[in-house]
C-alpha cells in the first residue's frame, strides 16, 4: 500500500501538473497564450490558426480575441478582418461583422470572401437586395466560386424567385460538382414548387377538402422515398386518372 | 512572521482499473495524412505558424486529436525538421497515454538535436509513466548534464529518486533546484523579521515553490519509513500515539478516486496553518 501510495504521489508530481512540469518548448515558437492577459508576440498566422481552431469549436469570443491579436500585429491583414467578421456574425453581431468586412474590402477590394460574407450578413439582416448585389460582385470576380451561386440562389428562393434560384443552384453544382449544399437547395426549391402545385390542385378542384389522388404531401414523399428503395411504383400508379 | 507552511499532500490518483489497461498497445497502422489546406500558397514559415496556432487553439478547446492533426500537418507535410511541433505532439500523445508514440516523437527530436533538454526531460517523464525507471533516470541525468540548472529536470529527478527510495539523492536534487531557481532567497527574504514588508518582493516564478512541496513529500516518505521500522521492530504492537501519528501521515497520502470519466484524475491540495 505504501509503495503504491508513493508511486501515485510520484505520478502526480511528474504528470499531474503536466502543464507546469512538462517543458513544452523552450524556443518560444510554440509559446502558449495566457487567457486572461493575451500577449501577441507570434507570427500573425499563428493567431489566425488559434482563431480558426476556436471558431471550429464554437468558441467565438476566444476566436475574436485571437484575430484581434493578428490584427494588432498587422492592422493591414485583410484575411484576419474577414475571419473576425465571420466570428462576429456567428454571434449575431452583424454590425461588427459588416464593419470588419468593410475594413477588409478597404484593404483589398477584390477580396471574394469579404463580399461573400458581407452578403451573408446583409441577408441575415433582411437586406436581400444588398446581399444579391454582393453575390453578383463575387460571381463577377470569381465565376467559379460556387458558394456565391448557392447564396444568391437561397436569396432568390427566399424572395420567391424559384426559377432564378434553381438556375443558381444548378450553376453552383456546375462550378463545383463536389459541393453538396446546392443539392439540398434544389430539393427545397422542388418542395416549394410541390407546395405551389398542391395549392393549385385545391384551387382548380374547387374545394380544399378534395381527396388527393396519391395521398397527402407527406405520405407521397415517404412513398417516393420507399419506392426508390424497394422498386415499387404504387405511389405513381395512384396518380393515374381513368376516363369516365 | 510566524508563518508555518504545512504542505499537505492529499490526493494522488491513479485509477486501479486503469492500471490494467494495456497502455502500450499502439496502432501500428500509419495514420492517414491530414488535410492541410491552409495557406497552401504561402511560405513554410507562414504555414508552420498557422498550424502551430491551430494546434494551440485546439488544445485550449480540448480537441486533442484535432491538435495532433495540426502538428502532424507540420511534421509530415510542411517541415519535418520543425522540432516544436514534435514537442507539442509528443506531450499530447503522452496525455492520451499513447506513450510509445510520444517517445517516438521525442526520439525524433533527439535525433535532430541531441542537446534538447525538453526532449530528454519529457521523455524521462514518459519513461517513468511506462515504469521504465532506469531509462527515465538516464533521461533526467542527460537533461541535467546538458543544463545543470534545469529546475524542472532536477525536480523531476528528485521525484524519481524518491520513488526509488533514494531520499538523500532526492533532497540533493531539490537543494540544487532551489539554488538554481533562487526560490531559497525569496523564502529567506519573506521570513526575514527585519524585512520592510511595505517593499515589494523581487519578481519570482511561483512555480519554483514546488521544490518545497517536493521536499515535504520526500521527508514525509522518510517519516513513514521510520514509523514503519518502529512497527516492524515491535511486530505490530507499539504506542497508540505513534500509531495515530503514522496513520495521520499516511492519510495525507490518501488518494481519492473519481472514475466517472473513466480516466485518472489527479489533484493536490495545500493548506496553511
Amino acid at each position: 500500500m505504501r509503495k503504491l501510495t508513493l508511486l501515485l504521489a510520484c505520478v502526480f508530481i511528474l504528470a499531474g501538473g503536466s502543464g507546469l512540469i512538462q517543458a513544452q518548448d523552450d524556443t518560444g515558437d510554440g509559446e502558449t497564450i495566457d487567457e486572461e492577459e493575451v500577449v501577441c508576440e507570434e507570427a500573425t498566422t499563428f493567431y489566425v490558426g488559434i482563431g480558426n481552431a476556436y471558431y471550429d469549436t464554437g468558441n467565438y469570443p476566444s476566436a475574436i480575441e485571437a484575430y484581434d491579436c493578428a490584427l494588432r500585429l498587422d492592422p493591414d491583414y485583410a484575411e484576419a478582418y474577414v475571419q473576425r467578421g465571420y466570428a462576429y456574425a456567428a454571434q449575431f453581431n452583424f454590425e461588427a461583422a459588416l464593419a470588419d468586412y468593410e475594413q477588409a474590402l478597404a484593404l483589398d477590394e477584390t477580396m471574394v470572401q469579404a463580399y461573400n460574407n458581407r452578403g451573408l450578413a446583409y441577408a441575415a439582416q433582411g437586406n436581400f437586395g444588398l446581399a444579391i448585389a454582393d453575390f453578383d460582385l463575387v460571381i463577377g470576380l470569381a465565376p467559379d466560386f460556387a458558394p456565391a451561386y448557392q447564396n444568391r440562389a437561397v436569396i432568390h428562393a427566399a424572395e420567391g424567385n424559384l426559377d432564378l434560384a434553381m438556375a443558381d443552384f444548378n450553376a453552383a453544382i456546375d462550378a463545383d460538382p463536389t459541393y453538396a449544399a446546392p443539392h439540398a437547395g434544389l430539393a427545397a426549391v422542388y418542395s416549394a414548387l410541390a407546395a405551389i402545385q398542391y395549392e393549385q390542385f385545391f384551387e382548380v378542384s374547387g374545394s380544399e377538402f378534395t381527396r388527393l389522388p396519391a395521398g397527402t404531401p407527406t405520405s407521397v414523399i415517404s412513398d417516393i422515398i420507399a419506392s426508390r428503395v424497394n422498386g415499387t411504383r404504387d405511389v405513381w400508379l395512384r396518380l393515374l386518372d381513368p376516363s369516365r | 512572521m510566524n508563518r508555518k507552511l504545512l504542505i499537505l499532500l492529499t490526493v494522488v490518483l491513479l485509477a486501479l482499473p486503469m492500471l490494467a489497461v494495456p497502455v502500450f498497445a499502439q496502432d501500428d497502422e500509419e495514420e492517414e495524412l491530414p488535410d492541410c489546406p491552409a495557406f497552401e500558397d504561402s511560405s513554410n514559415d507562414v504555414r508552420v505558424a498557422y498550424y502551430m496556432g491551430e494546434g494551440e487553439g485546439f488544445i485550449r478547446s480540448g480537441q486533442t486529436q484535432a491538435a495532433i492533426n495540426s502538428y502532424t500537418c507540420i511534421i509530415r507535410v510542411i517541415d519535418d525538421d520543425y522540432l516544436p511541433a514534435y514537442v507539442e505532439r509528443a506531450v499530447l500523445y503522452s496525455q492520451r497515454r499513447e506513450y510509445e508514440r510520444s517517445i517516438e516523437d521525442y526520439d525524433a527530436i533527439i535525433a535532430r538535436d541531441s542537446s534538447s533538454v525538453p526532449a530528454f526531460n519529457n521523455r524521462g517523464i514518459v519513461q517513468f509513466l511506462m515504469q521504465e525507471y532506469e531509462a527515465a533516470l538516464e533521461d533526467f541525468d542527460r537533461a541535467i548534464q546538458l543544463e545543470s540548472d534545469s529546475v524542472i529536470a532536477l525536480n523531476n529527478r528528485s521525484v524519481l529518486h524518491t520513488m526509488m527510495g533514494d531520499y538523500e539523492a532526492a533532497l540533493t536534487d531539490l537543494d540544487s533546484a532551489a539554488d538554481s531557481s533562487g526560490i531559497g532567497d525569496i523564502l529567506a527574504l519573506i521570513e526575514d523579521p527585519e524585512r520592510d514588508t511595505s517593499e515589494e518582493l523581487p519578481e519570482f516564478n511561483r512555480e519554483d515553490a514546488i521544490t518545497y512541496a517536493l521536499r515535504g513529500i520526500v521527508r514525509s516518505r522518510q517519516a513513514l519509513d521510520e514509523y514503519n521500522d518502529y512497527f516492524t521492530v515491535l511486530r505490530g504492537g507499539g504506542d497508540g500515539r505513534i500509531q495515530s501519528a503514522a496513520g495521520a501521515l499516511e492519510s495525507r497520502f490518501t488518494f481519492e478516486l473519481r472514475l466517472d470519466d473513466g480516466s485518472w484524475l489527479m489533484s493536490i491540495s495545500f493548506s496553511e496553518e
